[in-house]
């Protein structure tokens, strides 16, 4: 396997009394597109601002290409950002703020010129040259950053939420267009959001953090099918949380009921169970093949193109995402049992 | 509707009265004064007179020069000073006690630290003790009526306009500018010279055409540190007015200072002026 581009280790930072990075540990091989989703707050612009340079960990090392650039200032690392208000030149025109970087690394002007045309062209802001930032709308103006950004065709590019300054349908259609590109040019991407759709849309793989902390690292489907804490479980997609205690003859018992659950490797004692809603049915008997538990239909919630069913199961409110053609003949108020799949179930540590 | 149209003239007509009678009149006087004769005849003879007489370019000449000077010095001790108060500073009762430093001074009379001045750079005054014991010079040095101390007490007094002006414009810079420049591989100095001080210049210009102007219309602060030895264009249009009683011709010197100096600030405006694409 070659040398990852970007490898963390144990990276802390503190800033005063306050923890805001502790012990993280992340590797990014070439060409990869990795998202940095948590919380605002939980450290992943602190960990983008420890990769590109502006602050120093106080414990860790951060390797690009296998060079240890930890104490190296930021003009000095061989990678580029793109900054979340984009941080355009105001008294440069839009090809000499894209110049910026080769003109800067001493390359000539014809040829700086030259490069900066083409990422121009790449972005499609072929023509927009002679402006000045000021005169762009938000989303030209966040292409000329990108283009800033790549021309130097640094392996690993950071974007610090770049897209968080636009309207939604443009979002999207930018989103794209990022991938493309990224694609084409094979730069690593380290793209910080907190935005979960966006996250799951884009990254090849996703670095969730939560309080200074890499609370998993997957494929989004991964994370959202197997999530690894009850964090992970309820910020990426929506989630019932049950709780389940495990005894010690290994049976599991999870809303009362007593059950067997086979080959599980979860510690012994209260767990909580992590259930999507769309993996919840609705039925009128219990199922042969499916775990049936009895509970009250309480009320339906139609939401375009499917439905929200909340179910009152003893104690615990459970949510199921259905189709619409799944309803006919159900009516709040209504007992019904609720089935799923045991393998649908995730356990994860702590209580719910 | 016509009570309304009133009030609107009524509130318009107000600062507009206060306009012409505090700028526009004084101003017109002067104009009218220098363009008459005593006996109120139109004439260009007070112009042809300044025109003709070498001693007035002379005059002109120092006190241009000084002024270029004073706003020079101002530059380049003021825009490091607001880099500190601005950049370095961290701990901020430490800055607001340097940015009152600096103001303070600004309440009380020209004159009183004129006076102050003179007796510093006196013969046996604290500046040349200071420098006779530090062994930079064996004997005392000459600096009242000379250009050097109304250069020292010039500066002194219209530092603190360079320094807000470009603190101000300094406070603006978005840091997020200076790390993408890192980002993109400038230097430090690198940084500075392509980001930095570019996107201060509009402060900066605005001092130093504030620090010209009041250089070269500085009355008191020349006369009180000039000895008697140097001429500064005002003492020429002070002494018109004072002394000669000619109002007429103080008035064309008037009006020609103020010429000049317009046409000198708006060269400079021109140069620094931020281009459009």
């Amino acid at each position: 396997m070659s040398t990852p581009i970007l490898a963390i280790d144990g990276l802390s930072k503190h800033f005063g009394g306050h923890a805001a990075l502790t012990e993280i540990d992340l590797s990014v091989e070439q060409g990869e597109f990795i998202a940095l989703l948590g919380p605002s707050g939980c450290g992943k612009t602190t960990l983008l601002r420890c990769i590109a340079g502006f602050l120093t960990p106080e414990a860790g090392t951060v390797r690009l290409a296998g060079e240890d650039v930890t104490r190296l200032p930021p003009y000095r690392r061989p990678l580029n950002t793109v900054f979340q208000n984009y941080a355009l030149f105001p008294h440069m025109s839009v090809l000499e703020n894209v110049a910026y970087g080769p003109r800067r690394q001493g390359t000539p002007k014809g040829e700086a010129t030259r490069r900066s045309t083409e990422a121009l062209e790449l972005v499609g802001l072929a023509g927009f040259g002679e402006r000045l930032p000021a005169q762009l709308s938000g989303g030209q103006q966040q292409r000329v950053a990108l283009a800033r950004a790549i021309v130097n065709r640094p392996q690993l590019l950071l974007l610090d939420e770049p897209l968080s300054a636009l309207d939604l349908k443009l979002r999207k259609k930018v989103q794209g267009e990022l991938k493309q590109i990224q694609h084409r040019l094979g730069i690593a991407f380290l793209f910080v959001t907190h935005d979960q759709d966006e996250a799951m849309s884009m990254a090849d793989r996703i670095v969730l953090m939560n309080r200074g902390r890499i609370e998993q690292i997957g494929r989004g489907q991964d994370i959202y099918a197997r999530p690894a804490s009850r964090f992970a479980a309820d910020f990426i997609g929506d989630a019932n949380l049950l709780q389940v205690e495990r005894r010690g003859d290994g049976s599991l018992s999870l809303l009362d009921g007593a059950m067997l659950r086979p080959a599980c490797d979860a510690p012994q004692g209260v767990l909580t169970g992590v259930l999507r809603p769309e993996d919840i049915l609705i039925a009128p008997e219990p199922a042969a093949d499916r775990l049936s538990l009895p509970a009250v239909l309480s009320e339906i919630t139609h939401v375009g193109s499917h439905a929200l069913v909340t179910l009152v199961a003893g104690s615990t409110v459970l949510t199921a995402r259905l189709a619409p053609s799944a309803l006919s003949g159900l009516a709040p108020g209504q007992p019904v049992f609720a089935t799923i799949r045991l393998g649908d179930l995730s356990l994860v540590p702590g209580d719910a | 509707m016509s009570g309304r149209l009133r009030t609107v003239l009524l509130l318009c007509a107000l600062p507009a009265a206060f306009f012409v009678a505090f700028f526009l009149a004084p101003m017109a006087v002067v104009l009218i004064a220098s363009l008459t004769t005593p006996d109120g005849h139109l004439t260009f003879a007070h112009y042809l007179r300044i025109l003709a007489d070498s001693y007035h370019w002379d005059v002109l000449w120092v006190t241009f020069r000084l002024g270029a000077l004073t706003t020079l010095v101002s530059v380049l001790i003021g825009y490091p000073l607001a880099w500190y108060l601005v950049r370095v500073v961290r701990w901020r009762p430490w800055r607001r006690f340097c940015v009152i430093l600096l103001i303070v001074p600004l309440f009380t009379s020209n004159i009183v630290r004129s006076f102050g001045w003179m007796v510093l750079l006196g013969r046996n005054g604290l500046v040349n003790d200071s420098l006779i014991g530090l062994g930079l010079i064996e004997r005392p040095m000459r600096f009242l009526g000379t250009e050097l101390g109304i250069l020292i007490g010039l500066v002194y007094i219209l530092l603190p306009f360079i320094v807000l002006a470009v603190g101000n414009a300094l406070a603006k810079v978005d840091p997020a500018l200076e790390h993408a420049a890192a980002d993109l591989g400038a230097t430090p100095a690198g940084t500075f010279w392509t980001i930095t001080f570019p996107l201060s210049l509009p402060g900066l210009m605005s001092g130093a055409v504030m620090v010209f102007m009041l250089a070269v219309s500085a009355y008191v602060t020349p006369a009180l540190l000039s000895g008697g030895r140097i001429t500064v264009f005002s003492m020429l249009i002070f002494q018109q007015y004072s002394s000669v009683f000619d109002f007429n011709y103080g008035g064309a010197l008037s009006i020609t200072m103020l010429v000049l100096t317009l046409v000198l600030v708006t060269l400079a405006g021109r140069l620094s002026e931020p281009r459009r694409a």
